[in-house]
Order: C-alpha cells, then sequence, then structure tokens
C-alpha cells in the first residue's frame, strides 16, 4: 500500500476492483464505512455481486481477466474529456518525455518483439536523450512522440463500446463508474484504488496494476491522503516476508538477488546502480553499493572483508527464473531432492495441484514446519496414493503458534507491529527462529569437517545470543536478531548527513539508512528497515510503540504507534501532495507541508528531507518522476489488453490473443499442462474465499468453530446457467478443466450474472478455494482446475481466469 | 503509607459505613490477621498482532498459569479498535487446540504411519540429508566458466506467516545454503 | 461475626449508603453553586493544553455560594450519622466543629478544590480529628462543586482527547476503571469531579509501564469482572469492573464503594492505593502531578 488502512476514511471516491474487502479484509471495510458516512462514493467491480458489491454506491459487473480494457476506457475517458490533473502530470510525471524513434505499437505488439524468444528488446521503449543525457521534454505536451500523446493514441481505441463489448460491463453503469471516477481529476478531490490477488493473479497481472496507476497518475491521486494506490495484502505478514528476500529474485530490502553476470561485487553495483545525470534526481537507488554492502556485512561479520569482496560471491547467483511454477516444474522433472517448507502449503494453495502434488512425490525428503498437519505435509497418504508407493521421507516440526513468541509482522500498511509472548510453546514446539538457528548450527556441525564450498555456511555471522549449540530449552534472543536487522557501526565512523556531520562509535545502531556506508563500516539485514530499533535496548524499539496520538494535520497517521517503513513514513510518494512551494494540493487532507518559518517539513516523513521543488518527489526513480510510461517492463510501456491463457472469447483488439511476453509452460513442458478450450469448457472459472477460512486452510480449517460456519467447498454459479445444467442449489456437483475436476456443493445465486460478449453470452462460476484433503474440514482444491501459467513479469500465477465445465454428478443430490 | 483494615472489618460486622472509611483511614489498631481471605487468581494480559490477514489488528492475550484463558480484539489499537472478523474472533481455538503438532514426527520412505521422534535426531538427520543433497548438486561454476555457487537440489518455500525476524534468518539461512529456489506465497 | 467472602456481599451491606449518597449528590446537580466558574479557555487552547498534558481547572479566581456550602456539609454529616454509626462520635465532633464554626465549610471547600493540603492537615491537627473520617467527609463536600466546574470546563469539548492517566479536569488519580464487556474499552474515573476518560487497557495508568511483565491483574475467585489492575514497577495498582452496561451508565460511585475488597487484597500484597496520596499531598505549590509530568517528558517516556 502507498498508504495504510485507517488512510482509507479520507478519501472521496473508493474503487474497490479486484478485492473483496468486506468479506476478505473485514476489518479493513471499518474504514471504507467511516468514509461512505462521511460521504465518499463507493464503487466496486467485481464478476461476482459481493458483499463489497451490497456495500458499494456504484457496483459494475465485468468478466475475469478484463480488467485492463476497463481501466484503459476509464483512462481514455478521462484523456478525452480532459478530466486530468494538469500540474500534477506535468510536474511529476514522465507525461512531457520524449519517446525513441523506434517505439511503435501495432496490432497488439510493441515493437522491438522477439518471436523466437517471446521477448521485448526495451531499448525501443527508451527516453530520447538531449545531449548531457537528460531525457527531451516537451513540456506543451504537443510533441507526437510524447510520453502524453503516446498515451493518449494508445488509450483511444479503447473507447466506451469497445470496452464493454470486451468485458461485458453494462454500458450505462460503465459510463458512471467513468464519470464519478475521473470527478477526482479536481484538486480538491482524491480517490484510493484498492486492489488485491483479483487483480495479481492474471496473465498481465503487473499491467493491471500499471493501469491503475496511470489513472491515479493522471487525477493526481498518488502521495495525498485518501489516495495512491493500495494492495490489500492477504496474509499477516506477507509484506514482511517479501521486505526480508523470500523470493529467488530478492535479497532483503528489495536488492536483487545476484545474477551470473555479476561476477564480482563491483559487477553487482554496476547492473543494478541507477545514474542519473540529472541534479533534481533524488535517484535513491543511487545508494545501492551501501545497502548491499551493509547486508553483506550483516550475514559474513568480520568474514566480510574488503579482500575477499565482502563475502559476495558466498551469496548463490542465478542464471535463470526460480518462481513458483518454474520451481514445481522443475521438481516433477526429479531434479530437486530437498524441500522446506515453512507454513506454506501448496497441496492446496499452488496452482495446477495435481501437478504439483505428483512433483511432491518426487521429492526424496521434505521438512515441513507448522503448527498442524497441513495437505502438504501428508501428500504421500492423500486420496488416491499408497504410501507405500511413496519414498519421500518427511519431517514435520511442530512450530509454536504467534502468541507463544515474541517478534514483529509488517501489515499491508507497512506498519511494522510488535508481538508479545504470551505463553510459553505447547508441548515440544518451537518459535521458526528456534528452529532456523537449529538448523543452521546442525548444518554447521555436518559442515566441521568437510564438504562442498563450506564458506558461506561456516563463514556465517550467526550469533543471537543462546550459545553455539542447540539448546531446546533456550530461544535465540529475537532482539538481537531484529537489531541486526536495523543495522548498526561496525567501526567507528563520521558521517554527513545534509549539512551536519555526525559521529558514530563501534557498536552504534544506525538511526536511518541515510548513515549507512559502502566501506564495510556498517552492516544492515534490510535497508528499508533502519530506524525501526535505532538503539540496544528494548526501549528503543520502535516498533513496539503503542501511543495513540495523531500527528499535526489529523489524517490518522498515528506516528508513534509501531514503526513503517521506510523510515517511518506513512504516506509514500507524499512529495507529490505538495505544489513546487511545498503548499498542499488538498489543504484539508495535508499531508506533508513546508513551514517558511522554520524551514522544514510538517506533518508525515516527508519522502526526503530536502526543500520544496529542490528534488522531484519520485524519489525511487532515476528521473524522478512517476511512469505513466514504464519502458523496464517485460511486456509493454502501457497496459494493453489482452485474453487469460484461457478465454472463451477471441481478442477483440488484436490478433494477439494471450500476453505476448508470457512463458507458455504448456509448451516447454507439456506433460500436465493441458490447455482447455472453449469448445469443450465453455464456462468461465474463477476463485475466491470467505471470510470464515483463510488461505489453504491449513489454520482455519483446523479450528473447530470456523470448520463447523463453513465446513464444505462449493461453487457458485449463477440462476440461468444453473437451469440450463438442471443443477439445483445444493446439488453435488462436478468442475472440470483440462487439468483436472473436483467435487463441490451448488450454491446458485443471482451473484453470478451472464455476460454479453459482442453478440455472445457467457457465464462464468467461482470456487473457494480453501479445501484439501487434511484438517477437520475438507473438499477438494479449487486449485486442481487452475493451470500453469504465470504474469509476465512476475510469474504470479493466472489463478483467477481460466475456462471450466460444470455438471450434476451422478447420484449427487444433496 | 498504610491503610485502615478497621473500616472493613467494621462493616462485615456490624453491616454499617465503616467500610468506606477504610479508603481513607490512618492505621488503626489492625492486626494482619483480620484481614478476611478472599481468594484471588491472576491474569496477564498482553498484546499481540492477528495472525491472519495483512490488516494487523491487535489482539489482547489473557493467561491465567501459563494457560490462555482469552483472546479479544485489542480496544486502544488504532486500526480495529477492538473489533474482529470471524477468524479473528477464532483465534482462542489455534492456541488451545488438540489438533495442534505438540511433537516431533518422522514418515520413512513407503511407510503409511508418522513416528515420534527426539529433536536431536530430526536435526542430526535432516542436516545429514542437506549435506548429501547440497553436496551431490552444488554447482560452483556453469559450463562457461562462471561461478554460480549455487545447489538446485533443495528447495525452500514459506514465510508469509511468519515474523520479520525468522523471515530474515530463513532468507539468510537458504542462502548460506546457496538455495535459490527460495519461494513463498507472495508470489502466487 | 458475618465474614464478607465476595465484593456482591459488600455491595449489598454498602447500598443504604450509597443510596443516600446517591440522593446528596443528585439534589447537588440541581443547585448552582459558584458565584465565579473557574477560567474556560477557547477550544484551540483547551485541545493545545490536554495535549501537552496540562489539566484544564485552575482555582485562580473562582467564587462559591456560602449557603449551599452549609447546606450541603450539614446534609453530609447527617448522612455519615445515620450509616456509620461505629463511628459515631468522630461524625459528631465534625458536626460540632460546623455548627460553632470551628470549621468553615465554605473555606474548607475552597481549600479543598484548592489542594491546598497543608493547610487542611494544619486544621485537622489543632482540631483533632480523625484523618480518614475527614477526608472522606471532605472529597464528597467537595465533590458537588468539582463536579459542577468539570462540566462546565469540559462543556464545548466534543470528544476529549487526553492521553494521561491522571484526571484532565481536576488532576487526581483514578479511583477506579470501568472496562466494557463488549468493545473492551478502559473508561478511568475521577472520584474528585466525576470526569471519565478512557484509556489504554495494556498499560500502568501511574507509571506508564507497558510491559506486561510487570502488569498483573488479580480477581476474586468467582468474581472475574472485578479486577485489580497492579503494576509490578510503581507497586500502584487501580481497582478495574467490567461490565455489559456503558461507560456513561455505570455506577462508579457505588463500585467504588463496593469493591473495597480489593482494595484489602491489593494492599495485603503490598500496593499502593496511589488516589489517596495525591488527595492528601497535591497542591498548588508542591504538586506531585507536574512532578510526575515533568518526570514523564524528561525521560521521553512514551505517554500512552
Amino acid at each position: 500500500m502507498t498508504n495504510h488502512w485507517i488512510d482509507i476514511i479520507n478519501t472521496d471516491v473508493a474503487m474497490v476492483m479486484g478485492s473483496n474487502i468486506v468479506e476478505n479484509h473485514p476489518i479493513a471495510s471499518k474504514w471504507l464505512t467511516r468514509a461512505k458516512e462521511r460521504g465518499a462514493i463507493i464503487i466496486n467491480c467485481d464478476p461476482r455481486y459481493t458483499r463489497t458489491s451490497s456495500f458499494a454506491d456504484i457496483y459494475c459487473k465485468f468478466r475475469s481477466g478484463t480488467d485492463i480494457a476497463f481501466v484503459n476506457g476509464i483512462i481514455n475517458y478521462a484523456l478525452e474529456n480532459d478530466f486530468i490533473n494538469k500540474d500534477y502530470v506535468l510536474d511529476y510525471t514522465n507525461a512531457s518525455f520524449l519517446i525513441s524513434e523506434k517505439y511503435s505499437f501495432n496490432d497488439g505488439l510493441f515493437s522491438g518483439y522477439n518471436n523466437d524468444t517471446r521477448a521485448y528488446d526495451k531499448t525501443f521503449w527508451a527516453y530520447e536523450l538531449d545531449g548531457s543525457g537528460l531525457p527531451k521534454k516537451d513540456l506543451s505536451l504537443q510533441h507526437p512522440r510524447c510520453v502524453f500523446q503516446l498515451m493518449k493514441k494508445h488509450f483511444k481505441r479503447y473507447d466506451i463500446d469497445t470496452v464493454c463489448q470486451i468485458t461485458g460491463a453494462p454500458k450505462d453503469i460503465y459510463e458512471k463508474v467513468c464519470r464519478t471516477y475521473t470527478s477526482t481529476w479536481a484538486k480538491n478531490r482524491v480517490a484510493t484504488w484498492l486492489y488485491a490477488m483479483g487483480t495479481t493473479q492474471h496473465t498481465h497481472g503487473t499491467q493491471n496494476i500499471r493501469s491503475y496507476s496511470i489513472l491515479q497518475l493522471l487525477l493526481g491521486n498518488v502521495g495525498l491522503a485518501g489516495g495512491g494506490i493500495n494492495a490489500l495484502r492477504g496474509e499477516s505478514n506477507v509484506q514482511g516476508s517479501t521486505d526480508m528476500g523470500l523470493l529467488f529474485h530478492l535479497l532483503p530490502g528489495y536488492l536483487a538477488s545476484p545474477t551470473k553476470a555479476d561476477q564480482t561485487l563491483e559487477d553487482y553495483k554496476k547492473n543494478n546502480t541507477p545514474k542519473t545525470n540529472d541534479p533534481k534526481s533524488a535517484n535513491w537507488w543511487g545508494n545501492y553499493p551501501k545497502y548491499i554492502t551493509s547486508l553483506l556485512k550483516a550475514w559474513y561479520g568480520n568474514n566480510a572483508t574488503p579482500d575477499n569482496d565482502f563475502g559476495f560471491n558466498y551469496i548463490p547467483k542465478r542464471s535463470a527464473d526460480y518462481s513458483h511454477i518454474s520451481l514445481f516444474e522443475t521438481m516433477y522433472s526429479g531434479k530437486i531432492k530437498g524441500l522446506f517448507l515453512f507454513g506454506q502449503n501448496p497441496a492446496v494453495g499452488g496452482p495446477n495441484t495435481n501437478k504439483e502434488r505428483k512433483a511432491l512425490d518426487k521429492l526424496e525428503w521434505m521438512v515441513a514446519v507448522d503448527i498442524f498437519e497441513t495437505d502438504t505435509s501428508v501428500f504421500w497418504k492423500r486420496p488416491g496414493v499408497n504410501p507405500a508407493d511413496n519414498q519421500t521421507e518427511v519431517f514435520l516440526l511442530p512450530a509454536c503458534s504467534s502468541i507463544e513468541k515474541e517478534g514483529s509482522v509488517s501489515n499491508s500498511g507497512r506498519w511494522v507491529q510488535w508481538r508479545y509472548k504470551a505463553v510459553e510453546p505447547i508441548g515440544e514446539s518451537r518459535s521458526d527462529l528456534w528452529i532456523l538457528d537449529a538448523l543452521h548450527k546442525a548444518v554447521k556441525k555436518e559442515y566441521a569437517k568437510d564438504g562442498v564450498y563450506r564458506e558461506p555456511i561456516l563463514n556465517l555471522n550467526w550469533n543471537y545470543g543462546n550459545g553455539a549449540e542447540i539448546d531446546f530449552h533456550k530461544e535465540p534472543d529475537v532482539h538481537f536478531v531484529a537489531r541486526e536487522i536495523n543495522g548498526g557501526f561496525v567501526q567507528s565512523k563520521e558521517v554527513m548527513i545534509l549539512k551536519d556531520l555526525k559521529s558514530f562509535k563501534k557498536g552504534d545502531q544506525a538511526p536511518s539508512f541515510a548513515t549507512l556506508q559502502d566501506d564495510g563500516s556498517t552492516s544492515c539485514g534490510s535497508w528499508i528497515y533502519c530506524g525501526s530499533y535505532p538503539g540496544h535496548t528494548p526501549e528503543k524499539n520502535n516498533m513496539a510503540r503503542r501511543k495513540k496520538k495523531d500527528a499535526v494535520n489529523n489524517i490518522g497517521l498515528y506516528p508513534e504507534w509501531s514503526w513503517a517503513w521506510p523510515v517511518n513514513r506513512r504516506i509514500i510518494y507524499n512529495r507529490a501532495s505538495v505544489d513546487l512551494t511545498g503548499k498542499p494540493l488538498d489543504l484539508k487532507r495535508w499531508v506533508i507541508r513546508w513551514n517558511e518559518t522554520t524551514l522544514k517539513w510538517e506533518g508525515d516523513v516527508p519522502d526526503g528531507p530536502w526543500p520544496p521543488n529542490d528534488k522531484y518527489p519520485f524519489i525511487m526513480k532515476p528521473d524522478g518522476h512517476a511512469w505513466l510510461f514504464a519502458p523496464n517492463l517485460n511486456d509493454g510501456p502501457l497496459p494493453e489488453h489482452y485474453e487469460p491463457l484461457e478465454s472463451p472469447v477471441e481478442n477483440y483488439l488484436s490478433s494477439q490473443q494471450v500476453n505476448p511476453a508470457v512463458k507458455l509452460w504448456y509448451k516447454i513442458n507439456p506433460e500436465g499442462n493441458p490447455v482447455g478450450d472453449v469448445t469443450k469448457y465453455p464456462i468461465i472459472g474463477t476463485t475466491y474465499r470467505v471470510s470464515e477460512h483463510w488461505q489453504a486452510g491449513a489454520m482455519t480449517r483446523n479450528i473447530p468453530w470456523l470448520a463447523e460456519l463453513v465446513p464444505d467447498v462449493f461453487v457458485e454459479l449463477g440462476y440461468e446457467l444453473a437451469n440450463q445444467k438442471n443443477i439445483k442449489n445444493g446439488d453435488l456437483v462436478v468442475v472440470e478443466t483440462a487439468r483436472g475436476s473436483m467435487d463441490a456443493f451448488a450454491l446458485v445465486t443471482r451473484r453470478f450474472q451472464p455476460f454479453h460478449l459482442n453478440g455472445k453470452i457467457v457465464h462464468e462460476v467461482g470456487i473457494v478455494w480453501h479445501f484439501g484433503y487434511s484438517g477437520l474440514a475438507r473438499g477438494d482444491s479449487a486449485n486442481l482446475l487452475t493451470s500453469h501459467i504465470g504474469d509476465a513479469n512476475t510469474m504470479i500465477p493466472e489463478y483467477k481466469a481460466f475456462l471450466c465445465d460444470v455438471h450434476r454428478k451422478e447420484g449427487g443430490a444433496a | 503509607m498504610k491503610i485502615s483494615r478497621r473500616g472493613f472489618l467494621g462493616a462485615a460486622g456490624t453491616g454499617t459505613l465503616g467500610g468506606i472509611v477504610s479508603l481513607f483511614g490512618v492505621p488503626k489498631n489492625v492486626k494482619a490477621a483480620e484481614i478476611p481471605e478472599i481468594k484471588t487468581v491472576q491474569t496477564t494480559e498482553s498484546t499481540t498482532i492477528c495472525p491472519f490477514c495483512g490488516v494487523g489488528c491487535g489482539l489482547i492475550v489473557s493467561a491465567r498459569e501459563g494457560k490462555v484463558i482469552n483472546i479479544e480484539g485489542d480496544p486502544d489499537h488504532p486500526i480495529n479498535e477492538g473489533t474482529l472478523c470471524s477468524k479473528g474472533m477464532a483465534i482462542f481455538q489455534l492456541a488451545v487446540n488438540e489438533r495442534r503438532l505438540n511433537k516431533v514426527k518422522y514418515r520413512a520412505p513407503g511407510s503409511s504411519e508418522w513416528e515420534e521422534k527426539s529433536w536431536d535426531w530430526a536435526l542430526t538427520e535432516i542436516a545429514k540429508r542437506v549435506k548429501k543433497t547440497r553436496d551431490a548438486t552444488f554447482v560452483a561454476k556453469e559450463d562457461d566458466g562462471k561461478i554460480v555457487n549455487r545447489t538446485n537440489g533443495i528447495a525452500c518455500l514459506g514465510g508469509a506467516a511468519l515474523d520479520n525476524e525468522e523471515c530474515y534468518l530463513y532468507s539468510k539461512f537458504a542462502r548460506s545454503l546457496g538455495v535459490t529456489y527460495l519461494e513463498h506465497q507472495a508470489r502466487i | 461475626m458475618k465474614q464478607i467472602n465476595s465484593i456482591k456481599d459488600n455491595l449489598e451491606i454498602l447500598a443504604p449508603f450509597i443510596s443516600g449518597l446517591n440522593k446528596y449528590l443528585e439534589k447537588s446537580r440541581a443547585l448552582s453553586l459558584f458565584k465565579k466558574l473557574p477560567i474556560r479557555d477557547d477550544k484551540e487552547n483547551i485541545n493545545e493544553r490536554l495535549s501537552e498534558g496540562s489539566y484544564l481547572f485552575s482555582p485562580c479566581g473562582i467564587e462559591i455560594r456560602e449557603s449551599e456550602s452549609n447546606s450541603l456539609a450539614l446534609e453530609l454529616v447527617e448522612l455519615l450519622k445515620i450509616h456509620l454509626v461505629d463511628r459515631i462520635d468522630e461524625i459528631k465532633t465534625i458536626n460540632d466543629y460546623l455548627v460553632s464554626e470551628k470549621i468553615n465549610p465554605h473555606d474548607i471547600i475552597l481549600s479543598t478544590i484548592k489542594n491546598e493540603g497543608n493547610k487542611i492537615r494544619k486544621q485537622i491537627q489543632q482540631l483533632n480529628l480523625s484523618e480518614d473520617l475527614f477526608t472522606f467527609f471532605l472529597i464528597f463536600l467537595a465533590r458537588p462543586f468539582r463536579e459542577q466546574a468539570a462540566a462546565f470546563l469540559l462543556e464545548e469539548i466534543n470528544k476529549l482527547i487526553w492521553l494521561y492517566g491522571y484526571c484532565p479536569v481536576c488532576g487526581h488519580w483514578p479511583a477506579l476503571a470501568h472496562i466494557n464487556e463488549e468493545t473492551g474499552e478502559r473508561t478511568l474515573w475521577c472520584v474528585c469531579c466525576n470526569t471519565k476518560w478512557k484509556f489504554k487497557r495494556t498499560q500502568c495508568v501511574f507509571c506508564l509501564n507497558e510491559n506486561h511483565e510487570f502488569l498483573e491483574i488479580l480477581s476474586p475467585v468467582n468474581e472475574g469482572s472485578y479486577r485489580i489492575h497492579t503494576c509490578k514497577k510503581c507497586k500502584r495498582y487501580l481497582k478495574e469492573v467490567k461490565s455489559n452496561d456503558a461507560a456513561v451508565n455505570f455506577p462508579f460511585d457505588k463500585m467504588y464503594l463496593g469493591t473495597i475488597p480489593l482494595d484489602m487484597i491489593a494492599e495485603k500484597q503490598g500496593f499502593i492505593q496511589e488516589s489517596i496520596l495525591t488527595v492528601r499531598y497535591d497542591n498548588s505549590t508542591g504538586n506531585e502531578l507536574l512532578m510526575y509530568r515533568q518526570k514523564a517528558i524528561k525521560e521521553k517516556i512514551s505517554i500512552n
């Protein structure tokens, strides 16, 4: 989230698209309710009429997988009617930048496409630079190759009629959505965009979000209170786990994990540190060398020296895609022998679970750490499998629950909140912290004598206050770990911060990432968390703060409640909430303002301390501007509509049926990856969640109260389809795709209505996906139906749109 | 400073107003033994954050004699202001639940049953598997002579339900082994 | 001798007195007690003062009505005579001093609401009064006046935002806390001026300690709604009652007096009743509240 939960109250118009906030983030919807009570208009766009829809002022249905067409149409509406915040667009976005003559767009393809590699040469979309290396601009926004004009041309194709043919949205309601949302171009009006997995889980998920962002930027809604682009995160610490680099391509703090091209630390710095010739660009990623060097010092301590490149080559290098789908494809091929699982249940939550469960069969060993038996940890006795045929060794380690240990979690709004231990872990269960500490110690012992390339293990900096030996009764001190993440000085050092020289002693904790160094004098486990624990005692643990006092602007920031990364900034990109003189665009709900007397910013922590207009507001971009045109994405600089891998219709707009830059697993590894055809599977399928269960169900399906509330899996379908198929509410039905089938109870409702697509009537059904064969509440997993195909940038699977068929199960009356 | 017990006892004895005076009184000639025994129970209330979705609602956990007796929404938390959803309301059964794992379990190849094991045994055996797999699959350099220092034989999943400090150690631990198949819920 | 084993027993025993006290308080609410009310700041200044931790009441320039002072004093003495039979001699002494004007109700009320502890203590010594009884008498004698001042000072405030443990109006420590069963919210109550304000559940009101390992709640067995929130850091405690009633409808006076067994339990375990300390020793020159505030600011303790 650029903003945070409480800030939703500040909005005038809230768009909920790709999320069902009322059912899946019920407490967050409290803030939406309060906004509504203050007069805000709530818009909800969803294939299904959800509880969020019933709460909204405007509900517009649209077909799964057509977000881009839907939102591009709103963008076009804003551009055509000039409903844009001109000053904002001119000053803070790259609208005026000129793009290379090589850029073009034709029949669904951007220039630079290579058919064989299914990849673009992105240099075709580069900025045109002037003699000093700065992007050329046309501040009149008239140049035919300026971003603004290219956008006008690109989005013009998304007129209202076209959009409605593609999406199945009713024209009158769609027009109302366009009109209402774009009303926030006015400086005294603001809109927020709330989305979740309904947006990301598509072959064009990244571009879905791009379209939201472009619209928000054109309307001048980013950086303001009540505005922003807000991903509603579904897991208590999926923000933090990402911040800590638990993804193949990321180290902690969003530093890229090294690739084969990074043979030395110098290579790595060169390949990753962006440069700018513009003195007004803060280019914050220019600090890359400081953050990677400090990370290496945190990981390898005294064993990280200039002589060994600070241990840079201890970190494994990637030379391919190792994302979830790829991981399971490789496991299926038998190349992955061992698997660690910490609280994840891919036998239910992974796409194409038939294939992923079979992939697990190929493992030699599995270590599953969880608080309950999960479907994944008992995969060897799943229905239809004879355990005797399965040769995998499984170690199931009992983890304790969150109230039996101490530590921090980061919520969707980047608030890092501290949790205390209320009671001791039950039985022989232990915290994941203890388990990880013990695993490292056990492995290190194993490598004491010999082994392949032992240095990364033996030289790992690992001392958390509980001794060198494994001791069941000694937890690692979580405060040691938290302080390592925050970082500090390993040598005494004088540091220039703005105009002040500050001296730090060896052992001092770092107060903020502005003090981190690239010479090995500082260590820091995750630079964005620098400032979370800037001292040695628990009193300095900012994450544990609980002072419920608002900031001077009184917009619900609560700056002394917990701590938010980065540097306790509650609304990021907030320098875009003021004009070039530092005066808030919205005086009523100001986020920051420049005080002419004190020459200081007031309100939230600004994106950098510089006076107004000294630096451009979007400090994480090398050019300092928000990117309406994004020349760095794999599938194009502007969002373009493509159909999902499985779609009931042909692409109305171009001959490119599917995102041309996605990896086609069904071609690379055909086995277990069939694609369905509309003639056999004419119905659109999607998946969703209910309030009473959580994700893959490992926790909630083992809680008696919740299992009783929602004991069975169901498929929801509309009356028209149910009548056609002779299905009644409560019937046991079979849902089938090319990859698998499942049994579910039919829930026949008016919440799904057929779509009229360019003269064709298409139905959609939705299946709750929490279920599996383990636990108290059991049922077939909806992901038996989904496929191995992912987004072109993130590789997030396309769970939310596929083709299926539904029929009554023989003898399956309820 | 000491407070009179007389008043309270007075109330006990006569049924008059004596009781209130104890609140404001100075010591009167009362012996400790005269204080009635009212047995008490001790409760601690500590704060935590809900382990389900990403809203980050605050909870208060009440514990007595080392056992959880109640979990409720934290009324002072600025996000949830004491309220909870159906899942948050059920967290008590996450803490007190006979289905929880409380022993290390091991399933041998081909077996249809779990066996209970000790931590010592499991950690040692896991470490052996890790070393065997890692050593067998480790690639220091690719064919083109470029350093990669990784093992593709081990994969690591999970983390979105762990604390930040745990995720950080997981990230560090996995990389120390050379794991690049390191993924979690954020990808799916 | 009847042994009291529960709060319930105690509430039953005290019922007649509490009923009388409520009548006394109820009646006083209809009276106009001030000739000159305390100074009230404009709304913005009030909010600023509150956010700085300064309580609102200042005795500067106030004038109270003599006849009402006299009549309330006599009424309160009568109430005590009826219900506190085992201390009837001491009450009669107070009564005599009032009649003989050795104690002037008007002056002693003013001294009380100005927190002139030394002056009051001197009088107690000179007249050889029972300190406990006389203090109780003074608090409830001054209560109608403080209550009226508090209502006046808070009149314009729609939502009281106050993050401190002491009373936002008169500065005294809370005598009792109410916990709303439904919402879980804790409301503190000032016995001196009847002001109520919200305060975090999981923090010591007195020393602001938030470390749960040092905070323990004691409850009588089988009477879990009656609680003693104790702090092992500062050794102070606060009585709490969990209730289904909203705080606005909660009978604080009744519960404050009815939960005396909790004070006994707390004291037996070595905890200190802070509210009484400030009644006695707090005054305009040696202000413990001010010291507390300054200490909090100096040590940068997270207040609330």
